[in-house]
């Protein structure tokens, strides 16, 4: 991973300093509270419902121990023993108080690590493929590319004050699993027919309350142009962005007023007018990035001490437990001789994302030993060992059972991303993390869940869309209705390749009955799936009505509707 | 008034004219960019150091070809969350290569650093912002990524 030098660090330093000097400010009367505000939430600092909220990048969701280490220590002494991993490869710490912060930022700057720029509006931290570098469907490892725009984009003197926030991800694989074409700015890495690498660049994309997906601006953009083009861009947006409006201010906004074809002419113009001046990635810098992301270091295996049944190349083939997560929790990784490794962040009645800080130390050692010193947060709130040896795996599932963490869940309707919502965020307007546990419980059994398939389920608390409702197969939305939570359900969005939002499957339901009406949609799938048909395949072949008739039809009904599935 | 100018306080020499009512002696008028234009061709700003103010909804190119006759270029920034200037001041330097003094009006502490880097290198500062204080904004942080108009990488 990228190594931090001494300009990287002075830089965190004296950023973690100038936040201390202006919290000063600040408690002194001589910074007003709205200048402040916007200063701390360029430090990552929030203020929520009951409590600060300290919110820490983890760019393009790589972590080495060390840093995990560091995460658990600051979860312990300034949080209440754990943190929240985000749908945008951040961490979230929910009780930190406002004197302690510069504190925080300064033991996370001796690590390598800062919160700057995850919130306000400027650009946020920049999110890839969880499986870069080790994915056997990649063209090129992406990160090198992120780190390039992550250092570009810190700190950049001309886009701190954009009409709003701006999130940039890339992907550099076949299958796209970072959402590219829902973000402000979306990247295709892939190689031209001499091999070169080239960039297919999408605008306009974004959640939230105007969901849209990007259109493409530059088919095929040269490597070494793409700060420049980025730049000319933002510059675009910058200046034409809507500023007198917050609802209306995203460069989505922006491109479907303009249209994409008067949108990408100005930004040409920029491009052309600024190109003599704009910043070209230099052969020797693409190196350099390179340099830090060589391919995962091939190591013996160590694993079996101390567990017994297992020896290095030989499955204990006896325990089906250990077998099931094998076949749901971990992939193929490029390299036959290794696995790549989910780490479940979906374990029953826990909130989803959520770890505490002796997780996140045992996990550390186990990354350390075993995974390269690599962990990966994925945007739908799972981690990862990217790199553990096959002859590793069954001390790996054993030392993550022992942690919880090992919940053969992942893929299914229980994997889901649910933003903190009322519990926690100033924002939401109905709680998620209850619906969360309420579905859990009701669709609990693993069988059951295995039979079902993949379902991607996705819950917002509010209409900022941090849970990507609109992207998931199935979505829910939770909405207030004079002072009482009610959910919208949406069907067959997909934040994938086939970049889709869900359709609005009809009236809100009250919280009570989410999970029950998820519970129809899943048994009216099976009614109708065809011999390998997914969840989504199914709605997309059927559309919402007959989900629709059965919720609704159902409504009317009396409440004793039939909870075994029909074997 | 005071301003900042290349990180020290100065004694302005400009005034802001909005009307141009002093029959045509005052050199080192700033003139709002619809009075410029309206003026540009006129004897009465032949042979006088001109500036003009730029809203942060005007472009740039619209003062491009006499940039080689305009002393100062005067960005307003309404508030602290005002954008566009950044904008404006970057292409100013970087494409348009304006060598005379790019002014903040109403500027933030906070910002300095960040309008420095985009070119600007004069500022008058927001009604309630300290001076002299201000002065130690530009030193709190001296490591970037980016090449900028204070430094080149």
């Amino acid at each position: 991973m990228y190594q931090y030098g001494e300009n990287d660090s002075r830089q965190l330093k004296q950023r973690a300093r100038q936040f201390k000097g202006q919290v000063r400010r600040f408690q002194d009367g001589a910074l007003d509270a709205d200048l402040f505000r916007q200063l701390r939430l360029r430090n990552g600092l929030y203020q929520e419902r009951y409590a600060h909220m300290l919110r820490v990048a983890i760019p393009y969701g790589v972590l080495n121990s060390r840093q995990l280490r560091r995460l658990a220590d600051i979860a312990r002494e300034f949080d209440r023993g754990f943190g929240h991993f985000t749908t945008r490869q951040n961490i979230q710490f929910n009780w930190p108080e406002l004197d302690d912060v510069p504190e925080i930022l300064s033991r996370l700057a001796e690590v390598g690590m800062h919160a700057i720029q995850t919130s306000g509006s400027c650009i946020r931290n920049i999110t890839t493929d969880h499986l870069a570098g080790v994915a056997d469907d990649e063209i090129e490892d992406p990160r090198p590319w992120c780190e390039l725009i992550r250092q570009w984009s810190t700190l950049h003197p001309e886009f701190n004050w954009l009409p709003r926030k701006f999130k940039i991800a890339v992907t550099g694989a076949r299958a796209d699993r970072a959402a590219i074409q829902l973000h402000d700015i979306g990247l295709r890495l892939f190689h031209d027919d001499a091999g070169r690498a080239r960039f297919r660049v999408f605008a306009g994309g974004g959640m939230g309350r105007t969901p849209v997906i990007g259109k493409v601006i530059a088919e095929s953009l040269a490597a070494a142009d793409l700060l420049g083009f980025l730049q000319a861009i933002l510059r675009v947006y910058n200046q034409y962005g809507r500023r007198d409006h917050k609802y209306r201010s995203r460069i989505k906004i922006l491109v479907n007023d303009l249209g994409i074809d008067a949108f990408k002419d100005k930004v040409e113009k920029e491009w052309r007018n600024g190109k003599a001046s704009a910043p070209v990635v230099g052969e020797a810098e693409i190196a350099r990035a390179k340099s830090f992301f060589s391919a995962s270091r091939k190591r013996a295996a160590t694993a079996s001490a101390g567990v017994g049944a297992t020896v290095a190349g030989v499955i204990p083939v006896a325990d089906k437990r250990f077998l099931r997560w094998r076949e749901q929790n971990t992939i193929a990784h490029r390299d036959p001789d290794y696995r790549i490794v989910y780490v479940s962040l979906k374990a029953p009645g826990v909130p989803p994302g959520d770890l505490n800080a002796e997780q996140m130390e045992q996990l550390a050692a186990l990354a350390e030993a075993h995974s390269a010193d690599e962990i990966r947060v994925s945007h739908e709130q799972n981690l990862l060992l990217p790199s553990v040896a096959k002859a590793d795996l069954f001390f790996i599932w054993h030392e993550l059972n022992r942690l919880g963490l090992a919940t053969p869940n992942i893929g299914t309707l229980n994997d889901m991303i649910c933003c903190p919502g009322l519990d926690y965020c100033s924002l939401a307007n109905a709680g998620t993390l209850p619906i969360a546990k309420q579905i859990n419980e009701r669709l609990a059994e693993l069988d059951r869940l295995y039979d079902i398939g993949e379902v991607k389920l996705k819950m917002s608390g509010c209409m900022n869309a941090c849970g990507h409702h609109h992207a998931g197969h199935i979505g829910i939305l939770g909405v207030d209705k004079k002072g009482q939570e009610w959910y919208q359900i949406t069907l067959g969005g997909s934040a994938e390749n086939d970049t889709r939002l869900g359709a609005r499957l009809g009236p809100a339901v009250e919280r009570e009955r989410v999970a029950e009406v998820v519970e129809i949609l899943i048994d009216t799938y099976l009614a109708l799936r065809r011999s390998g048909e997914k969840f989504l395949d199914t709605v997309i072949r059927t559309g919402v009505e007959p989900f629709k008739s059965t919720v609704y039809a159902d409504h009317q009904k009396p409440r004793h509707h039939p909870r075994s599935v029909a074997a | 008034m005071q301003i900042i100018k290349n990180r020290a306080i100065i004694r302005d020499q400009w005034r802001l004219d909005d009307g141009l009512d002093d029959g045509g002696r005052d050199d080192h008028a700033i003139l709002p960019l619809d009075r410029y234009l309206t003026l540009r061709r006129s004897p009465e700003l032949k042979d006088r150091a001109i500036g003009v103010k730029l809203r942060p909804d005007e472009a740039v190119e619209s003062i491009a070809a006499d940039l080689d006759r305009i002393a100062l270029v005067a960005l307003e920034f309404g508030s602290f969350h005002e954008g566009r200037g950044y904008s404006q001041a970057a292409q100013l330097r970087q494409q348009h290569h304006f060598t005379g003094e790019i002014r903040a009006l109403g500027a933030h502490r906070d910002n300095l650093p960040l309008m420095e880097r985009c070119g600007i290198d004069a500022y008058q500062l927001a009604e309630g912002e300290d001076i002299e204080q201000a002065l130690s904004a530009f030193e709190e942080i001296t490591e970037y990524y980016q090449a900028d108009e204070t430094r080149v990488l």
